[in-house]
């Protein structure tokens, strides 16, 4: 324990105990991360703390013998640290920018806003320094969602899928909104699938709450980082250096170099998004793990192509 | 060992209880004289130890003034601590607000910025708000780092200029931002050895984030100022399309798309857009990605491109 961390929970504390009179050590404990016999340790320090001179009555006002017998704390006397020190830049600005990315996930709830303008009050026109966007489409979306999550009510959804998919009307048991990679979620039950599934707020097209009711199924994931986990399918692509950003731009789980070409492989979601990206990656595919892939990719560009056997005017 | 440590603490709260309730600034003199810790100790070991805990008082943030109360005198300087820029001014959330907040613990992955969250949020309680991390359990959104994210952000916040090789290139930045954007952290700066300001994707970076030279070394521009500058990959609309695409498909692309006109006949079931992206290939990756359901209209080089990715596909690939 360096001193530096105890002097930082001490001015914590000071305030802290007075307002909470009688509390026991262990929630103190719990509450700021440490061990219950830290905190008997950092009581310890302070009934030896207060106002200078050192006379009776002047040292902060606690019974040491009756936080380590009974495990409560009463702290008086401790007017002069009435209120906790100001905020570290770093702190206050880490905490700030958390703020911000849970008021963009709520869709700008009233309370996720005005805890955020309090908050920056309260710091004095801190900068955060660091911004982070999130794709969460419309506001209104979020707090749909966000209402029938907490109203345990089913909603219906137009989701616009990415690529080649139409849209679907799932009627789903919102649970969970959440942020991975930039994209906001919705985590939630689908009964015509039998499962959990993460629709990306910015592809739903329309939203409304219907009148049923449901009770939240137990074994929601609780880190599922994204849909890409369970999937067991995978693609190998060998590929022209040109393209080696593909690696960088979608979940890819192996990687590899070679003089002239690059291999890289991916967990395939449908069959249809590995045709997708064959024909988004054109030239720079040089070799494909999956011959039905590679063929179905040639019969969707043939299609397209027919498109194109008149000249547009 | 431990002793040493608690004799340490305690010292260093009552220094600064005093330093704080003084009418005044109070002088080294009185300080010693008043200190259980600093009564018993010789000039020498007074002095380096009061050095030292003024510092420690300092690195925990604790502003520390320096003056006298009889400016025009030449008497012996003094310390106080101003109360109202040690303290947190009175905050009150609802409980709504503290669910809110709450939530926000849990934001940061990876990052020293997670735990300066939980610093933060306990000085929250100190002030007697109490966040509540279970009641949102519903709101999770998360922010993962990267490497370099912390070195980057730290010398930010110090105004320190850092040290890196991009993409195998050494380079000496001033940081002025970070953004994070699809997941991907982007840091602004000013690039020292081009005179200007310049884009950093943190993925490209090949070396570890080295701060050097001094704090507060320079100023960042206005936050205004800065938006303008922020560029992420994919940015910046320099090339357009005009796409047919057949109704209800699209995906991604559709939703970026505003609606066009076109004159000319259009196959049934499809509809004219327009689609802007950085550059052309970007625009055709798109529409050859949609296969059938999307047709390049304009303009005649981009349809050409078009042409010859989805020519090139059929010709390598048909069995």
């Amino acid at each position: 324990m360096k001193s530096s961390e105890q002097l930082t929970r001490l001015l914590k504390l000071v305030p802290y105990l007075q307002q909470h009179q009688g509390i026991s050590v262990g929630e103190v404990a719990q509450h700021f991360g440490v061990a219950p016999r830290q905190v008997v340790s950092d009581i310890e320090v302070l009934q030896f703390c207060g106002l200078p001179e050192g006379f009776h009555g002047d040292l902060f006002e606690v019974d040491i013998d009756e936080v380590r017998d009974a495990g409560h704390i009463f702290f008086r006397n401790a007017d002069v640290l009435a209120r906790p020190m100001r905020m570290r830049l770093e702190e206050a600005t880490s905490l700030l920018v958390a703020l911000e990315v849970v008021v963009e996930t709520s869709g700008g709830s009233e309370a996720a806003l005005s805890a955020l303008a309090k908050l920056r009050d309260v710091l004095g026109g801190v900068d955060p320094a660091v911004s982070v966007a999130v794709a969460a489409g419309a506001p209104e979306h979020r707090q749909v969602l966000q209402a029938a999550i907490d109203a345990r009510r089913v909603v219906e959804m137009t989701y616009l899928g990415s690529g080649r998919r139409s849209a679907s009307r799932p009627e789903v048991e919102p649970m969970r909104l959440r942020v991975v990679d930039g994209f906001a979620y919705v985590d939630a039950w689908t009964p015509a699938r039998s499962d959990w599934r993460s629709y990306r707020l910015d592809r739903i097209e329309a939203l409304h709450i219907t009148d049923a009711t449901f009770t939240p199924r137990e074994g929601l994931p609780e880190n599922a980082t994204s849909w890409f986990d369970d999937v067991a399918q995978r693609l190998e692509l060998e590929l022209t250096p040109d393209a080696d950003w593909v690696a960088e731009y979608y979940p890819v789980t192996h990687r590899h170099a070679g003089a002239d070409h690059i291999w890289v492989t991916f967990p395939v979601a449908s069959p249809q998004w590995a045709v997708s990206l064959l024909l988004r990656l054109g030239d720079s595919v040089t070799g494909v793990s999956d011959g039905n892939v590679a063929q179905a990719a040639a019969g969707e560009a043939r299609a397209a192509l027919a498109h194109y056997a008149d000249p547009p005017d | 060992m431990q002793r040493v440590s608690k004799a340490k603490s305690e010292r260093l709260v009552n220094l600064l209880i005093m330093m704080l309730s003084a009418r005044g600034y109070v002088t080294k003199h009185q300080i010693r004289s008043t200190i259980e810790g600093y009564r018993h100790q010789s000039d020498g070991a007074f002095e380096r130890m009061f050095e030292r805990d003024k510092e420690e008082l300092r690195a925990a943030g604790v502003p520390i003034a320096t003056g006298s109360n009889e400016p025009d005198l030449d008497i012996e300087a003094g310390y106080r601590i101003e109360r109202s820029d040690f303290e947190l001014p009175p905050v009150a959330f609802t409980p709504e607000e503290l669910a809110v907040l709450g939530a926000a613990a849990s934001v940061w992955q990876d990052s020293v910025a997670a735990q300066q969250t939980v610093d933060a949020l306990e000085t929250l309680r100190a002030a007697g708000a109490d966040p509540d991390p279970e009641r949102l359990m519903t709101l999770r959104p998360r922010i993962p780092a990267e490497p370099g994210f912390d070195a980057a952000r730290e010398a930010l916040l110090a105004r320190r200029e850092v040290r890196f090789d991009y993409r195998g290139q050494p380079r000496q930045v001033q940081p002025w931002r970070l953004s994070q954007r699809r997941g991907r952290w982007y840091l602004l700066g000013f690039d020292l050895q081009r005179s200007a300001p310049r884009n950093f994707k943190l993925s490209r970076v090949t070396s570890d984030v080295a701060a050097v030279g001094p704090t507060h070394a320079y100023e960042v521009p206005p936050a205004d100022e800065l938006a303008g500058l922020v560029r992420f990959d994919g940015d910046r609309d320099g090339a357009f399309a005009v796409v047919a695409l057949r109704d209800q498909m699209g995906g991604d692309v559709r939703r970026m798309a505003q609606p066009a006109t076109w004159d000319h006949p259009l196959p049934e079931g499809f509809t004219a857009w327009r689609l802007e992206s950085p550059r052309p290939e970007i625009l055709a990756a798109d529409i050859c990605e949609l296969g059938p359901d999307a047709i390049c209209l304009a303009p005649q080089e981009l349809r050409d491109m078009v042409i010859r990715q989805l020519q090139g596909i059929a010709d390598r690939w048909e069995a």
